[in-house]
């Protein structure tokens, strides 16, 4: 056992002594930097109120609080508190609690259930069985060359940063599982060694959401719904997004052909 | 022979948290930095930079080794650690049972729903809200 430091000139001295702990780590520092500090200057900054009208665009009234809530460093009691001294009237932030609330709804579920975390916990609502989906990430997804501009853009983003938006993170797992038929645990455990709030119950029951191992149908997305939310930031034109550029009618029928087939005997 | 030792692993890395109100000031607390623990959950530099940022932040003491081996050496008549549904975690903490008792203490909650087992998330939200939305959840009700 041995004492480690706790103090550093400056940031770059943290990081390369942490590097010198574990060499076997992947990647660089994130530019979001942990600590209370940080954590509390995030929470001054919520603005709980228009939240609800922008939280599924880039530019949106996000916290960022996520990484800090899950290490402990702020709880949902607190960033609750705050909230409520930003309104009037409880029901102007109905749908930020009501975010906070899904953090404790995974956690009650990952109690109840710790065997979830990594299982189905359903079937899969998309006509295959979990054999019919691969077990590995392809390189050209952890390296951010699928050729899908908007793909390609968040998951450098999650490499370099280790933040997303929750929204991306649903356009990610719905990518990888349902567009490439791999199974929700490889991308989950993807996600988990790179977000900075990356955490067992919250990321992978949200992946098996998307999967449809714990909701009642599959999330898919296309390319209008990316253009709506990040066209304004990111690449979402039609040459460099082909795939994704299609109504939910033919991307069920295409990424889904045994329950159009079975639907069509109905 | 150490009395009891508070245990801040990476879920309950915060010196407001509840455990720190019971009747033991002066316990010693540690931060373990587990290169096996980390090594296993395959975190990535972005990862283990934002939590040894946070642990500079805290009037803690950080030790470097294997967590079963540092306990066993110290050898504490209990451990008392924050709360976590982390599965491996709770393994961890199940091993050090074994040998020593360990008290797990919750954070402050955010809401007074029943701790019931739940399954779809607007079940929970319609027993959650009415005491989510309140300040400390109404726990002065």
């Amino acid at each position: 056992m041995r004492n480690l430091q706790n103090q550093f000139e400056n940031r770059q001295a943290l990081v390369n002594y942490v590097q010198k702990l574990a060499p076997w780590a992947e990647g660089d520092a994130s530019e979001i930097e942990g600590g209370l500090s940080q954590g509390l200057e995030k929470l001054q900054a919520i603005d709980p109120i228009n939240y609800g009208n922008t939280r599924n665009f880039a530019d949106g009234k996000i916290t960022q609080l996520s990484a800090y809530v899950h290490h402990g460093i702020i709880d949902l009691n607190q960033i609750r508190n705050e909230a409520l001294r930003h309104c009037s009237q409880p029901e102007q932030i109905i749908k930020f609690v009501q975010e906070l609330a899904w953090r404790d709804f995974w956690q009650r579920v990952a109690e109840h259930h710790p065997e979830w975390v990594w299982k189905d916990v359903e079937p899969y609502k998309t006509g295959f069985k979990p054999q019919d989906y691969a077990e590995i990430l392809p390189d050209d997804i952890t390296s951010a060359n699928t050729g899908i501009a908007c793909i390609d853009r968040f998951i450098e983003d999650l490499i370099n940063t280790g933040y997303l938006h929750n929204h991306t993170r649903m356009y990610i797992a719905s990518y990888i599982v349902h567009f490439r038929r791999i199974k929700w645990q490889a991308g989950a455990k993807w996600f988990l060694s790179h977000l900075l709030d990356g955490d067992e119950a919250s990321n992978n029951l949200s992946w098996q959401w998307v999967a449809s191992t714990f909701s009642n149908k599959p999330y898919i997305f296309n390319r209008e719904n990316v253009d709506k939310y990040f066209g304004m930031q990111i690449d979402t034109s039609p040459e460099h997004n082909a795939i994704l550029d299609a109504s939910y009618e033919q991307l069920t029928e295409l990424l889904f052909p045994n329950l159009v087939e079975r639907h069509g005997h109905d | 022979m150490i009395d009891t030792i508070i245990w801040l692993h990476d879920k309950g890395l915060s010196i407001s948290h509840p455990l720190f109100e019971l009747p033991n000031a002066g316990t010693p607390c540690f931060f373990i930095w587990d290169d096996g623990y980390f090594k296993q959950r395959a975190y990535s530099l972005k990862r283990l930079v934002f939590i040894y940022e946070s642990l500079c932040e805290m009037p803690i003491q950080i030790v470097q080794g294997n967590t079963l081996e540092i306990f066993t050496e110290m050898r504490p008549q209990k451990i008392i650690t924050p709360y976590t549904a982390d599965t491996e975690i709770n393994h961890l903490i199940k091993q050090l049972a074994k040998g020593v008792a360990v008290e797990t203490i919750r954070s402050k909650p955010f809401s007074m729903a029943p701790n019931s087992d739940v399954k779809r998330f607007f079940k929970y939200w319609s027993k959650a809200k009415k005491t989510a939305m309140l300040e400390d959840a109404g726990k002065n009700l």
